[in-house]
């Protein structure tokens, strides 16, 4: 609807100038090419866009204004220049004044739903979401014992004379060091490895040189008959543990809130929980930052057993009487099992179990189910199950639905993990078949791109899988060995914008890198200002009332030089806000304090320009050149002053994080409209001023 | 209008050893403050939640009460930098988030002693070997003691072994000391903390039929900032005051360059100082404040120096001292209106302002002060101080040298 209008009031506006410059052949220029902007800018209203519509409109009145006989051109252009940053910066703070106003200050549709951003109060102003994690330090916990327990079969590899050198042992070594020795590094307890010798004769071979290795970290007993040892992380090095794990953690979801933008959040800490206070009160935004937060997005690379084919034999002893999961059933495929001896590719048939979602369940809940069912079978050692999603389409519209999961056989040992990716980013597809398509680029670090590429290299033809979180992202097969420590996660779904959302959100949480231990919401809250709501409103009373009476003093002091400054004054706040709101950032205490000190430094430009002038008139100038003069002298100060401001603000940004970044910019927006208004805007008002006056008229300047 | 008239020198310079000795007594006091603040009888920095941690309660008020009553009675009972935080929760009005700085530490003797009584690691004649405890960790805030026992605990053994401890009480309900687990012995005793003690003043002040019996949760909380944060604003203050130099020495002159320096740390440091011998707290927001001045207080002392700058050769032939008078002067008027607004837009705040609002205002306000106050007390001196000691012979010789060429070309 209001498109519709303005397709047609710049159509109107554009043959008028198109008639005008016809008419008028000295303008011509000027009115010519502000009908060709007023045409786009017509187009741009019929194709609803609405920046473009704003940025050619400006340009069209721009145009118009070039061809007026109105003072000189260049005075002409500095006002269009300054028309056109009051329009913008009207247009950016108008929905955020009607949210602020609570709806007083009327905002049509179209501008909201075309204007996006808004200036947020902070925290500390307004309030808002408070959430509260619990790290599962278990998790982490479980994870170091893991890594004693490669440890410690390595090194029983060596002692029982299997396995030597640096490299780690083979799998036949493993295989081999079985049939000696039991090692157990149980499921339900986490912090406990058991090791029991098949043969009591091996007992010297667990001796004290064995035992020293882990003797630091590890409390261990010996069964009386001398088979069995139970080790158990001491309690000291738990607290360890715990404690880093918890503060990486903060650290993690720090960098991952500061990437999302949102500057004026705050984390901590509390025992085993860790605390988010984001400020706002939108509800879609909120959600956007819990997914984002909670993903542990711990990747690994783990390899495909596709040798055994473990699912078959429990395919056939099937009856119909064996207890199976709803919607279970098994399925065969064809895997690749690496290169024959001529470099031939070698398949194998092998069976996989598939579970179909029933229609009143999440795709979590299915997971959940198939997962109980797999912990009830008997799986090798050093394997596990992975589990993927896939996917039905519908043929008609090619949408897409979560079906079920079916099973891939891991070999547990993780070959590259998250913490060897030095960066990952978003990236569209580039094949012919599947525009619109995207997928994640991971660059490893030199050690991970080195592992990388050994592993690819001596598993061409087979497969592997990567794997978020626990779930598998995708198995593709090996094709070449892949040197440079580059790989690529293609995503489940099919739909671009689904696709684009994931890529983006999995993009940022590789970046921040992966939490050291799996995090749950624990409690959410929505909380008020913490400063308190009738001190912000005084408060924010009184320092418009402060700055009146300083806009008031101004007017006093230098009469209509003053009321001049301040309109910059105002007008350098007012843009000040906008730019802010254009960043969507959040307004806090510090923000403020940002602003105060920008507005001081506006009023400060003004004076000195106005006492300048003063000064010349003083001199017995005439007005237009005092004013002339006037500005010329008073820019050096007013330069060097807010250079060596800007200068702070930008090595602040640089090297602060959170609120003194957040501050930094703030003061670097400032100092930049400050003169801009104090140079700019407040030289369109004088010179307009002066050339009606006159030669031999006098500038009363108070 | 004139605030001053025109024309007129006011001689700044007759006071300046007086107001050097204040100036380098104040950053000598400040530094000193920071550093061993809390000796001598000196007031010590009061770092709060920000940077130190400290207690967080939630409490659910059984009746309508407002946040600046509850703050007022934080206040009045010890607790003067309480942050008084609403809950918007639909189930349950009147809820609040209070946090205080203080906190219960448990420091390392009264540790030993909870230890022994714990028989942590000990195998005496009153340590059996069942109730010998493996881990004995107090939480942070003082207000959690984990336990971890070889074998099954005895709860209420626990409790009465506390109870000889000085110095500690147990929170009063059922189930303190409580089970944790089973399988791991271990066990969780709940101590009265500084929360509790929050809540019980705000119950006298406010009335028990305000204030319930107990708090929904209470709660030791980590730092938001640590000194990651202070060192990072630190560390890019240093790096800004250098390029500022670099700046002042290429736009104006090498003599100019640490007097603006000297200023702009004198005014950060300063504040600190004043706000540490006020008792107030520093926090995030302080950073915030200081911040700020040093903007201000850099804008401040280029614009006095630009005039500087200017008079210099427009005074010919006047010492450098006139000209600084000059030159002070002639600014009296604009520096008196620069500084009113943002004072006078801070004295707003500080007046209705409440907790961190008034620290905040208040902090601008003495930081506008004294960097207007460095500008000419500090800056300028320095300036003259070097132009003096290290110019002065390369200034009288500059001139001579072209005008006997001149001579001699005449003749």
């Amino acid at each position: 609807m209001v498109q519709t209008v303005l397709q047609y009031v710049f159509a109107g506006f554009t043959a008028i100038l198109l008639a005008w410059g016809y008419i008028d052949r000295a303008r011509r220029t000027g009115f010519w090419l502000g009908a060709i902007a007023g045409a786009c800018a017509a187009t741009a209203a019929h194709y609803d866009g609405f920046w473009p519509l704003v940025a050619f409109g400006l340009f069209a009145f721009t145009g118009f204004v070039a061809g007026l006989k109105v003072v000189d051109l260049g005075w002409r252009m500095r006002f269009c220049f300054v028309t056109a940053t009051v329009v913008l910066g009207f247009l950016s703070l108008w929905p955020t004044m009607e949210g602020m106003s609570g709806g007083k200050f009327k905002c049509p549709q179209y501008i909201r739903d075309h204007v996006t951003f808004r200036l947020v109060a902070g925290l500390d102003l307004r309030g808002g979401l408070r959430l509260v994690y619990t790290v599962d330090v278990g998790e982490a916990i479980r994870d170091k014992r893991d890594r004693y327990y490669e440890d410690m079969r390595t090194a029983l590899a060596k002692g029982f004379g299997l396995h030597s050198g640096e490299s780690r042992p083979t799998e036949d070594v493993y295989q081999k060091l079985r049939n000696k020795v039991d090692i157990e590094a149980p499921r339900d307890d986490a912090s406990a490895i058991k090791l029991s010798l098949k043969d009591a004769a091996d007992a010297p071979k667990v001796d004290a040189r064995f035992l020293d290795q882990f003797r630091a970290d590890l409390a261990y007993s010996q069964s009386p008959d001398g088979k069995t040892f139970s080790f158990r992380i001491k309690d000291r090095v738990e607290s360890q543990i715990r404690d880093r794990a918890v503060g990486q953690a903060k650290e993690i979801i720090l960098r991952r809130v500061d990437e999302l933008g949102l500057r004026e959040a705050a984390v901590s800490t509390r025992d085993e929980d860790i605390i988010v206070e984001v400020p706002g009160e939108d509800e879609s935004n909120f959600q956007h930052i819990r997914d984002i937060i909670s993903q542990t997005a711990r990747l690994e690379f783990k390899l495909l057993d596709d040798d055994t084919d473990f699912f078959g034999p429990i395919a056939k002893a099937v009856t119909p009487e064996t207890p199976l999961p709803e919607g279970l059933q098994f399925n065969r495929e064809v895997a690749p099992v690496g290169l024959d001896e001529n470099g031939e590719q070698k398949t194998k048939q092998i069976t996989y179990a598939y579970l179909a979602k029933k229609p009143t369940e999440t795709s979590q809940q299915a997971l959940d189910r198939f997962r109980e069912w797999v912990a009830s079978l008997d799986i090798p050692p050093d394997r596990e199950i992975g589990f993927e999603l896939s996917y039905d389409t519908d043929p008609q519209t090619l949408k897409e639905t979560e079906a079920g999961w079916r099973t891939f056989l891991l070999k547990s040992r993780a070959e590259v993990t998250g913490d060897q990716i030095s960066d990952a980013q978003a990236a569209p597809d580039q094949g012919q078949n599947n525009l619109g398509q995207w997928h994640v680029q991971l660059q490893f670090t030199d050690q991970g791109g080195n592992i990388f590429e050994r592993i690819t290299g001596a598993n061409i033809k087979r497969r592997f899988a990567i794997i978020l979180d626990k779930r598998i992202e995708s198995a593709p097969v090996i094709q070449t060995r892949i040197p440079g420590g580059h790989a690529q996660i293609t995503l489940g779904s099919s739909d671009p914008e689904v696709q684009l959302r994931d890529a983006r959100k999995l993009e940022l949480v590789l970046r921040s890198g992966a939490l050291p231990a799996p995090i749950t919401p624990s409690n959410e809250q929505r909380i008020g200002p913490s400063l308190g709501r009738d001190a912000v409103k005084l408060g924010v009373q009184g320092a418009f009332g402060g700055g009146l009476i300083v806009l008031f003093f101004m007017l006093i002091y230098y009469h209509r030089g003053g009321l001049i400054a301040d309109i910059a004054v105002l007008m350098n706040l007012f843009l000040q806000l906008a730019v802010l709101c254009s960043f969507n950032a959040s307004m806090t205490l510090p923000g403020i304090a940002g602003l105060a000190l920008t507005i001081g430094m506006s009023v400060d430009c003004n004076v000195l320009i106005n006492e300048r002038i003063r000064d010349e008139l003083r001199e017995g100038r005439s007005p237009r050149a005092a004013v002339e003069v006037g500005y010329s002298r008073a820019f050096s100060a007013i330069i060097d002053g807010h250079v060596t401001t800007l200068i702070s603000g930008i090595i602040l940004a640089q090297y602060g994080t959170g609120p003194i970044k957040g501050f930094a910019v703030t003061l670097i927006v400032g100092v930049i409209a400050s003169v801009f208004t104090g140079v700019m805007v407040s030289r369109v008002m004088f010179d307009l001023w002066v050339r009606g006056l006159g030669r031999t008229a006098k500038l009363n300047l108070g | 209008m004139q605030l001053f008239p025109v024309g007129r020198i006011y001689d700044f310079w007759a006071q300046r050893r007086l107001f050097f000795v204040v100036s380098f007594g104040l950053t000598f006091l400040s530094l000193f403050l920071l550093a061993a603040g809390g000796r001598y009888r000196l007031p010590a920095p009061q770092y709060g939640t920000d940077f130190k941690g400290g207690t967080e309660i939630e409490v659910a008020f059984l009746k309508d009460t407002s946040t600046a009553e509850i703050r007022k009675a934080a206040k009045e009972s010890g607790f003067p930098a309480a942050e008084v935080i609403p809950v918007d929760d639909p189930k349950t009005r009147n809820r609040f988030l209070l946090r205080v700085e203080q906190v219960s530490t448990i420091d390392q003797a009264k540790r030993t002693e909870i230890e022994r009584a714990l028989c942590y690691e000990r195998h005496t004649a009153d340590c059996p070997p069942e109730r010998v405890s493996a881990e004995v960790k107090p939480s942070p805030g003082g207000d959690k003691i984990a336990i971890r026992f070889h074998a099954a605990p005895d709860l209420n053994w626990v409790r009465d072994r506390l109870a000889s401890v000085r110095g500690i009480e147990l929170r009063a309900g059922a189930n303190n000391p409580s089970l944790q687990s089973a399988r791991d012995n271990r066990v969780e005793v709940q101590l009265k903390s500084k929360g509790d003690q929050l809540l019980d003043a705000l119950r006298l002040r406010l009335g028990a039929d305000r204030v319930p019996a107990q708090a929904l949760r209470v709660e030791w909380i980590g730092p938001k900032a640590g000194a990651q944060l202070r060192d990072a604003a630190v560390q890019s203050l240093a790096i800004a005051l250098i390029f500022i130099m670099i700046y002042i020495a290429f736009r104006f002159d090498l003599r100019f360059a640490p007097g603006a320096v000297f200023s702009l740390a004198h005014d950060a440091i300063g504040t600190v100082g004043i706000l540490i011998l006020l008792g107030r707290e520093l926090n995030l927001i302080t950073v915030a404040a200081v911040l700020t001045i040093v903007g201000y207080s850099v804008n401040d002392t280029v614009v006095v120096y630009d005039r500087v700058r200017e008079n210099i050769p427009r005074l010919r032939g006047s010492s450098f001292v006139h000209i600084i008078n000059a030159s002070i002067s002639e600014m009296l008027g604009r520096t008196i209106l620069t500084s009113s607004t943002v004072v006078m837009s801070m004295l707003a705040f500080f007046i209705w302002g409440t907790g961190t609002l008034k620290d905040f205002s208040l902090s601008l306000i003495i930081g506008v002060i004294l960097g207007t106050y460095s500008s000419i007390y500090v800056a300028l001196p320095l300036t003259e101080w070097l132009d003096r000691r290290f110019f002065s012979k390369m200034q009288i010789q500059k001139p001579k040298a072209p005008i006997r060429k001149k001579a001699e070309a005449v003749v």
